[in-house]
């Protein structure tokens, strides 16, 4: 499976957002500033949005899913249980994973932010796709909420997940990393040797770099662990 | 057109021409073609033409009831596309700048208001439609007949929603009764010759002229 | 300082709470209430029982400047312009003033390339900046933000944070789920379910989580760097 951009590029305003390279098999992290074109690549990888130049093709993708940057925006059901039936899963099970047992009726718009966040990534997350797009989805997420979907998408390691994130703390195991330099989406390269040409890594990583030790990933647990390294 | 007070005396006169009477609707429509960007408007967003579905339906109960039916979709027709394109050619703050040009910072600046805060929510129910289309997609749901309910149902929840949103900006930000429109207006010589035709199309169209070359006669 | 007494609207349960000046971080797990806290305190709900007092004020008779969770909410207008000068323009204002305080306060959120785009064709922190430099502009006496750093990058959140602690409010609410964020504030109001179960200094409240993923994590990296140096 490959999800393949050729010289592609966006315009949005007195700018071009561009994107060229493969997304493989695994999960790779697209990290950028505020405006750089994080969502814009997952709107064109998922489908929904198409490139002023240039192309996209899909090899061996038959399933795709995104989870937007803002969970209104993916809303069709008027009440939990709808929104959960028309993702295609179980209400039960999604709802236990949400958190949100016994409030099937609710209107998803009475959540909060974080709870709806939730409920919208574990309805994504329940079932395999091919390719997952995942737009932000730590934000307004607490730090229990983070780990929780840190873990599911690491269950997702078969398929092409594309993580746009600038989450800087609590972050799953990846295996490949992208990042906007400007407007311009950069292959850096496979993990760990890609995290030492990570302009935008988190404090954490680049202190580890700085006194000599290379994370073996980017999860809490690896950040730990390289730094009991230094410790001895 | 640049200047959203002559864009806004050429709809109207051009609206009133073209439902008096189909001469009136044939140079609106020549109007339509040459200053608009006529077909090549609609291209921008088609979604607007979905305001043709109302007009096809009357239409079609006048045809059946025997009544007359061409002047009225030609006449109606051509007010449709001219609303059209001052739905699209329409800027954000246009509606207050006109207004409290014309009746001033407190009564002018609340009609403007107004009338923005109700364009918004046209472009807002249009950015709904298009979410749910998007969302529709992804999950495989056919976005057709049959989901028109759920459709509707959720445009009109979308819409009070947004409305105690708004309101709560309005309170937020320290609204209580009228406001400074600070507007600015320029003409190109291309507003000036648009909207001196549309003038000139809505004199013709109200001059008696047969009687005028009977009395010649 | 906010004085809150018997409050009890929806989830939110607070018999006594005193929020002093200066900056405040409302922090807790999503659902325990913090959004409708903050809603309560800007006057834009009333509480069902109880009261808040601001100063000698009432909420609704304060100056407060609003940003939204969901950026797409915090709009009136479609255009960065005309969204940003609406709190000047509704307290009728000279246009002067009006877009110099606009230069001023779109320099600092860093959007003045933004000004005469449609708010539609920006990103979601993009709206976030404009939300929050239409807050800011009328320099209101309380500023409520309502976790608007989620949608940011570090590097942007906190010059932000830098500009809000410095634009001269007196008092800035805001939740979030960044605990580095919330450590740079004042004071700390940690609720859960609704009720306050902590508050004070980020020292105090902090303190009583160093075992859980609230605690701070610069502090944690702070911590091993001293343990590791030394």
């Amino acid at each position: 499976m490959e999800l393949a951009f050729e010289g592609v590029s966006v315009t949005r305003g007195s700018y071009d957002i561009r994107v060229s390279g493969s997304f493989c098999q695994g999960i790779n992290l697209v990290s950028g500033r505020v405006g750089s074109g994080k969502s814009t690549v997952a709107a064109m990888a998922a489908g929904i949005l198409s490139p002023d130049g240039g192309s996209i093709h899909r090899k061996g993708i038959s399933t795709s899913m995104l989870s937007f940057q803002f969970p209104e925006s993916g809303l069709t059901g008027s009440t939990v249980k709808e929104e959960v039936y028309s993702y295609g899963v179980h209400d039960a099970d999604t709802l236990a994973m949400a958190d949100l047992s016994g409030r099937g009726e609710d209107d998803p718009l009475s959540l909060s932010r974080g709870e709806l966040k939730k409920l919208s990534l574990a309805c994504v997350l329940s079932r395999p796709w091919d390719l997952l797009v995942l737009d932000g989805p730590f934000e307004a997420l607490d730090c229990r909420g983070k780990r929780e979907v840190c873990r599911w998408i690491e269950h997702r390691r078969s398929s092409i997940v594309i993580l746009c994130t600038h989450e800087q703390h609590i972050l799953p195991r990846i295996d490949a990393l992208w990042e906007f330099q400007e407007h311009t989406l950069v292959f850096r390269g496979l993990v760990p040797e890609a995290l030492a040409r990570w302009d935008l890594a988190p404090t954490s990583i680049k202190t580890l770099i700085s006194r000599g030790t290379l994370p073996f990933n980017v999860s809490e647990d690896d950040i730990r662990e390289a730094a009991c390294r230094i410790q001895g | 057109m640049q200047d959203p007070r002559l864009r806004f005396l050429s709809v109207v006169l051009l609206s009133i021409a073209a439902f008096f009477s189909i001469s009136g609707a044939a140079l609106a429509l020549v109007w339509w073609l040459l200053f608009s960007g006529g077909p090549g408007l609609l291209k921008r967003s088609g979604w607007p033409l979905i305001a043709f579905a109302p007009l096809a339906l009357v239409t079609i109960s006048l045809w059946l009831t025997g009544m007359e039916w061409f002047s009225y979709f030609i006449r109606l027709g051509v007010v449709l596309l001219i609303a059209i394109y001052a739905y699209q050619d329409q800027q954000s703050g246009d509606f207050i700048r006109i207004a409290a040009w014309a009746l001033g910072p407190v009564k002018g600046f609340d009609v403007g208001l107004a009338g923005e805060l109700a364009f918004g929510s046209l472009r807002f129910l249009e950015d709904e439609v298009r979410r749910m289309r998007r969302a529709f997609f992804l999950k495989g749901i056919p976005f057709g007949i049959k989901s028109i309910l759920t459709i509707s149902a959720g445009l009109v929840f979308a819409l009070i929603r947004r409305t105690d949103e708004q309101a709560d900006l309005l309170v937020a930000r320290g609204y209580t009764r009228g406001g400074m429109a600070c507007a600015r207006f320029t003409s190109s010589p291309m507003d000036l010759i648009s909207s001196g035709i549309a003038i000139s199309f809505f004199i013709l169209c109200f001059l008696p002229f047969r009687e005028f070359f009977i009395l010649i006669q | 300082m906010i004085i809150i007494r018997g409050v009890r609207h929806g989830i939110i349960d607070i018999p006594s709470c005193a929020i002093p000046e200066g900056h405040t971080a409302v922090i807790g797990p999503n659902g325990s209430g913090k959004s409708t806290l903050l809603r309560i305190i800007a006057g834009l709900e009333e509480p069902v029982r109880g009261c808040i007092t601001i100063g000698e004020q009432s909420p609704g008779e304060s100056a407060v400047g609003w940003v939204h969770e969901v950026p797409g909410q915090n709009s009136l207008f479609t255009r960065v312009r005309d969204e940003i000068t609406s709190p000047l323009r509704f307290r009728h204002l000279s246009c002067d003033e009006i877009t110099s305080r606009a230069a001023e306060v779109a320099a600092q959120t860093g959007i003045s390339s933004l000004m005469d785009r449609e708010l539609a064709t920006l990103s979601g922190g993009e709206q976030v900046l404009v939300a929050l430099a239409t807050a800011m502009i009328s320099k209101p006496d309380i500023l409520v933000l309502d976790e608007w750093d989620s949608h940011l990058d570090a590097p942007s959140s906190a010059m932000l944070q830098n500009q809000l602690n410095t634009g001269g409010v007196r008092t800035i609410l805001q939740c979030t789920q960044n605990m580095d964020l919330a450590a740079s504030a004042d004071t700390i109001v940690f609720l859960t379910k609704g009720r306050v179960k902590a508050t004070g200094t980020p020292l105090d409240v902090f303190g009583k989580c160093i075992d859980t993923c609230y605690y701070p994590p610069s502090w944690r990296w702070r911590e091993w760097n001293l343990r590791s140096k030394g």
